[in-house]
């Protein structure tokens, strides 16, 4: 079953960069590869290996067949805190402009805190003020790294 | 000699400045590399407005001392956390972090510093005794070479797909297809940029190394987050005797393929360190062990990208042809001095030259002494439990990556590349033949094609070429043996 999926996800991404290869512009300097060259033979490749493994997928199935497959997994049970620290990660991307790195940090490490410790509140606080500001020292004053102040103060 | 000479003639306060210049390089230098994203480049150039005011010497050992440090500090992160802090270190991972999970923390560490001396050991004696007769033989690659050597870093895919061989090789094409994101090398062209010009410059491996490796690691972690990493004691083991015997093998090949790496411009740490890693499993009596926490398997990349941090510097005092980024730093760094390398440096500047080498033989020395001080640290701190690692992992990710050029883009892309690596881990795709992929996909494109307009497009061009052809030829032999094994088991 997981080489057909694997087969599939494959044709997604080589459908998505043929049809993205297609809009690569041909210049009048272009050799006789150009810029296509190579992604055309990389699409080729994948496509082959995407079709064995969707071929391989599907003879390993009707093997299978009769098989019973393992109980159902309570996916949003055990997914629950991956996807919610999954979904932070991209929050906090969309807030480091706005709200500055001190802030999007320090509700960074409390939510994912919070999502995966028994800890209580306060002590979440404490640890994230601390790590949060320790960071910006490092990487700002050490490092000498630009992190986003933020535009809504 | 010329060294001895120079000791004797320098001073007590002298010499204190040269040892203070390597250890503190080296210990700025392993900060910085093991931090996911502040690359040994970055390392070096915050570093590099400090030297403005020191004497020439001293400050280029700073510099390379740095460049030493950083190279070695990669691997910390990538045994403890799953995550290369270097690119070069992406191949310690694979046995250095099964390792760690094992409960072997502390003796990964240990292989991996011991390896790391062996291999700068090694580097600098090339780099004292033979920077003349080898930055010859730099000068031999032509693009037909540099596209063989490209072409025999692909054939390391083969080894690298534990399990299913297409899923390898489908992940190594993913990673050919993300090297063509980006400028076109020959016509300029933008390619699969969707306009973004964060992306004319390609994908920096290292945000899809940290995406695929850190992001994978910690989403997965976080499923079962209340346990703790299981090292009883935060002390280092350095490698017995009977074990540094075991080693010595990988080791030598690690330092072997390092040299020849190393004094080709470009070619970097990231091609010599998965080679010698194939060529280790390769020719080790237990090639079952590696990919589950060999400690052959950490001895051999890790000795081949400390190699190539000394002898990466050959080209660039022999011909000031800079092969990295941090080598480019350096070269700044001599510029900066008033010294212009070239072969008449060696003539012109011999005591700076001279410095150069004493000042890297301290800084070996206090590799041993330094990592020793930091590593029980970093052990103690992976020892907390991993709802708090997971949670400053997450946090030093994103702002180690941010930090590289304050790009909004990357951190996308790295969390972008982490959600991949979800779906590529669950399809039980590999993620070594990727990376590899990724960063020889600009070297084989740009060679082949610079190599087509010089012959008109003529492919014989590939097969007159003799560098070319012995790569070519070793590619196709490991390709044979690696498949020979697959099928023999």
């Amino acid at each position: 079953m997981k080489d057909l999926g694997a087969g599939i996800t494959l044709l997604i991404i080589l459908g998505a960069y043929y049809v993205a290869s297609t809009t690569i512009q041909i210049s009048f300097l272009s050799d006789d590869f150009g810029p296509t060259g190579l992604p055309d033979i990389y699409t080729s490749i994948l496509l082959i290996i995407s079709l064995l493994l969707i071929g391989t997928g599907i003879i390993k199935i009707n093997r299978a067949k009769g098989v019973k497959l393992s109980s159902k997994i309570d996916w949003l049970r055990q997914f629950k805190k991956p996807l919610l620290l999954l979904f932070s990660g991209f929050a906090y991307i969309f807030l480091l402009n706005p709200i500055g790195y001190l802030l999007a940090s320090f509700l960074l490490l409390t939510t994912s805190l919070f999502l995966l410790s028994n800890l209580n509140i306060n002590k979440i606080i404490l640890i994230a003020s601390v790590g949060s500001l320790s960071y910006w020292l490092i990487f700002s004053q050490i490092f000498n790294a630009q992190l986003p102040v933020g535009w809504i103060y | 000699m010329d060294i001895l000479n120079l000791i004797i003639s320098l001073n007590g306060f002298e010499i204190f400045w040269i040892v203070m210049a390597a250890w503190f390089g080296v210990a700025w230098g392993i900060l910085g590399g093991a931090i996911p994203g502040i690359s040994p480049s970055i390392t070096m150039a915050l570093i590099l407005p400090l030297t403005y005011t020191f004497d020439p010497g001293v400050a280029i050992v700073l510099l390379a001392a740095t460049y030493i440090g950083a190279e070695y500090g990669g691997s910390i992160p990538a045994i403890l956390i799953n995550t290369p802090g270097t690119n070069a270190a992406a191949a310690t991972v694979i046995d250095g972090y099964p390792m760690n999970k094992s409960g072997h923390g502390p003796k990964a560490l240990g292989i991996s510093l011991y390896s790391g001396l062996i291999g700068g050991f090694i580097g600098l004696s090339v780099l004292i005794l033979f920077t003349k007769p080898l930055s010859q033989f730099a000068l031999q690659f032509t693009p037909m070479s540099y596209f063989g050597i490209g072409i025999l870093g692909l054939s390391v895919i083969v080894s690298l797909s534990k399990g299913s061989l297409l899923k390898g090789l489908a992940s190594g094409c993913i990673g050919l297809m993300l090297a063509s994101i980006g400028t076109d090398p020959v016509t300029g062209v933008s390619r699969f940029t969707f306009g973004s010009p964060d992306l004319l410059e390609g994908i920096k491996p290292i945000i899809v190394m940290v995406g695929l490796f850190a992001i994978t690691e910690v989403i997965n972690q976080s499923a079962d987050p209340l346990k703790i990493f299981t090292i009883n004691n935060a002390k280092i083991h350095f490698p017995n005797i009977k074990e540094k015997l075991l080693l010595t093998k990988s080791q030598l090949i690690g330092s072997f393929i390092g040299t020849i790496e190393g004094i080709i411009p470009g070619a970097g740490g990231t091609i010599a360190s998965f080679l010698s890693y194939n060529e280790a499993k390769r020719w080790s009596s237990k090639p079952e062990l590696f990919g589950q926490g060999s400690p052959e398997g950490i001895a051999a990349p890790e000795s081949a990208n400390n190699t190539v941090a000394c002898t990466a510097l050959i080209p660039v005092l022999s011909f000031g042809i800079p092969g990295s980024n941090s080598a480019a730093i350096l070269l700044g760094g001599l510029l900066i001095h008033g010294i212009t390398p070239g072969p008449t440096v060696f003539t012109e500047n011999p005591d700076t030259i001279n410095t150069l080498y004493f000042g890297l033989i301290m800084a070996i020395i206090g590799l041993y002494f330094i990592g020793r001080l930091i590593l029980p640290i970093c052990l103690w701190i992976v020892n907390k439990p991993r709802f708090i690692l997971i949670s400053f992992i997450y946090l030093t990710v994103f702002t180690g990556i941010f930090s590289i050029d304050s790009s909004h883009t990357d951190v996308f892309l790295v969390i972008i590349f982490g959600t991949f690596g979800l779906v590529l881990n669950y399809f039980k795709f590999p993620f070594l033949p990727l990376i590899l992929g990724l960063v020889l996909g600009y070297l084989i494109e740009s060679n082949l094609r610079r190599s087509l307009v010089l012959s008109d497009g003529s492919y014989s061009i590939f097969f007159t070429d003799k560098l070319c052809l012995l790569f070519i030829t070793m590619g196709a032999l490991f390709v044979t043996t690696a498949l020979f094994r697959k099928v023999k088991s």
